[in-house]
């Protein structure tokens, strides 16, 4: 295995990177070595740059109803075909993207946010404080994340902010583990110790030294995370407990399109239900590639 | 000289589910001293250190005693007192193990001037200033380009002159230096020593040498402190105490050190250190002493001052001098 830069670890002295440049040609090493990786990381991009170009990419309303078209099938003009209402399918498919993406990275972030500082805390300070955090978390993490999703977002009704409250809410115990258990193991490192020597609170050492060293395995966790988001966002709206219908999301446009099964116009599931299966893949190839990355048996 | 830091009577003690492990000492250090504290492994030198700063995890609590430093209790100091004026500000720690001992993902500089600007204040192009005027100062050469660096990207040597950068910046009147060249190698090691000799002279700091490396002491302290068991057994000068030991643990240490000019092989201290939780009544040492009379074995000797600087606690030293 060559690596791209000349200089090993200490660096020879010669070509030295700024950490960061350094770490992103990294990154992108690992993405290149393994083709996996690499189709992940292009439908993720392109997922990424669908979501937020969505208005010039599909240029028709995706709302505008045009009963003239109704239940076009896939042609030049339509791309993906019309559904019953003359929606065009490619544009609704478009712009779900971008709302899907809001929806994950909303979502994942505020389980981040609130799973880590749970679980930071928990791992820090240990005995009550520890016992009671983690018994909470254990009754979240009891139940059938889709089960649990499902009556919450029936318990605060229908509504993309509630979607993402719900899956921010069921993922949150996920992080709250992963970190208490990653910060178990760095607060007994030699830099925390001596971080409490240096008069650095109990806050500063948990959140400034040890938090920073636990992100490589949360990073991997929120690539994965980010396809569960979809998919639970999807699942929730087929069941018609997320977005509400005038919307265009995955979810409810295949369960809208499932009505016109049996006669045939199979364009209007199978586009949004592509679309769902793609993304979430390419969330998952990214993340086994991301944990080569952070994978410490592997850096320099 | 009124002392920099003075412990009396401090008990660390730690509550273990069967026992309950105790930790005693005297002890004091004037301004711009080095001193040394030297013991076996688990001899307590460690837990003083911890104690001072008050950092002593449970199950192990201080029980009771006085830590005077600067005129100020330190065990009567709330957390957040000691955390912006003691802790890192005027009584800081240089560890064992560099390498680990600075946070993987911040640069050497970063933590450095960190350092700083919490304790001192200052913008950060000023601390980071300072911090360059600090690596400057412990000699590393082309510091601009060391501040940018991860800990593991520097040497050994490198990342204990970044400890100690970190641990002088904020002008503390007390450097702890806990093993601080255990895991370099001898040339890095002298190098580290002189250097912060050198610190000593230029900075007027006092600096506490904890090791179990008698030489390390011989050529950089001026006061040595013996400890064994939990306790200090032996205080003096450097040069008195190695001439002429008073304790009889503190010559066994000195003969178990191989002397290149002698022919004669180092001779070992007979039996073992005694289990911390279960400690022989009297004097703790006198299972494995030569000169143990009736009197080790049932009453602790106290630490006696023998004129001068020099203290021993030991019932059969007292009694030859008589």
């Amino acid at each position: 295995m060559t690596l791209p830069i000349a200089s090993g670890p200490a660096g020879n002295g010669l070509r030295w990177k700024p950490g960061l440049s350094r770490q992103l040609d990294y990154s992108w090493y690992v993405i290149r070595r393994n083709p996996v990786t690499l189709l992940g990381f292009v439908v993720v991009t392109l997922f990424v740059a669908v979501g937020l170009l969505a208005p010039l990419i599909a240029r028709r309303d995706p709302i505008e109803v045009a009963p003239a078209f109704a239940l076009q099938s896939p042609c030049r003009q339509f791309w993906f075909g019309t559904d019953q209402y003359g929606r065009d399918v490619f544009s609704r498919i478009v712009h779900s993207a971008r709302l899907d993406l809001f929806i994950a990275l909303t979502s994942v972030g505020l389980a981040f946010a609130i799973g880590t500082a749970i679980g930071a805390l928990a791992g820090y300070y240990g005995g009550a404080l520890d016992a009671t955090l983690m018994r909470l978390t254990d009754i979240v993490l009891a139940f059938p994340p889709f089960i649990l999703a499902m009556g919450t977002a029936a318990a605060l009704g229908a509504g993309t902010a509630n979607i993402i409250y719900v899956v921010g809410f069921i993922q949150a115990p996920i992080y709250a583990r992963l970190v208490r258990g990653e910060i178990l193991s760095a607060r007994e490192r030699p830099y925390a110790e001596a971080a409490r020597c240096s008069g650095n609170s109990g806050l500063g050492v948990v959140f400034i030294h040890l938090l920073p060293n636990c992100l490589p395995p949360l990073l991997v966790q929120v690539a994965n995370n980010l396809s569960w988001a979809i998919l639970n966002a999807a699942g929730l709206s087929f069941i018609g407990l997320g977005v509400r219908p005038p919307t265009p999301e995955w979810g409810s446009m295949i369960s809208e399109g499932v009505q016109f099964m049996m006669s045939g116009r199979w364009w209007l599931f199978m586009f949004p239900g592509l679309a769902i299966f793609v993304t979430i893949l390419g969330f998952n190839l990214l993340a086994d590639g991301l944990r080569d990355v952070f994978d410490p048996r592997l850096r320099w | 000289m009124e002392p920099l830091l003075d412990i009396r009577g401090l008990r660390t003690y730690f509550f273990l589910r069967h026992a309950v492990v105790k930790a005693v000492k005297h002890l004091s250090v004037f301004p711009g001293e080095m001193v040394g504290l030297v013991g076996e492994t688990g001899s307590g030198k460690s837990v003083t250190a911890l104690s001072v700063l008050r950092l002593i995890q449970p199950p192990g609590r201080v029980i009771s005693g006085e830590i005077i430093f600067q005129g100020r209790n330190l065990l009567a100091l709330s957390e957040a007192e000691m955390n912006n004026s003691v802790r890192g500000r005027a009584i800081t720690m240089i560890f064992q193990n560099p390498r680990s001992c600075l946070n993987p993902v911040l640069t050497a500089g970063t933590q450095i001037a960190r350092v700083y600007q919490t304790h001192c204040g200052g913008t950060t192009r000023q601390a980071r200033e300072r911090a360059l005027e600090f690596l400057r100062l412990v000699q590393i050469p082309d510091p601009e380009s060391v501040f940018n660096r991860y800990p593991h990207q520097l040497s050994g040597g490198m990342c204990q002159r970044v400890m100690i950068a970190m641990a002088l910046i904020c002008e503390p009147a007390l450097v702890i230096a806990d093993e601080a060249t255990t895991g370099l190698d001898v040339t890095v090691q002298d190098q580290i020593l002189t250097l912060m000799r050198e610190l000593r002279n230029k900075t007027h700091t006092a600096q506490l040498f904890i090791t179990h490396d008698l030489g390390v002491v011989a050529e950089t302290c001026d006061r040595v402190l013996v400890m064994y068991s939990g306790r200090i057994v032996e205080a003096g000068a450097v040069n008195e105490v190695y001439a002429r030991p008073l304790h009889p643990y503190t010559s066994a240490l000195l003969n178990s050190v191989p002397d290149l000019r002698k022919d004669s092989r180092p001779r070992s201290i007979p039996g073992e250190v005694p289990d911390p939780r279960n400690l022989p009544p009297g004097c703790p040492f006198h299972p494995r002493c030569d000169r143990c009379t009736d009197m080790c074995r049932v009453q602790e000797p106290i630490l006696v001052s023998r004129g001068g600087s020099r203290q021993v606690a030991c019932h059969a030293s007292v009694q030859t001098e008589e």
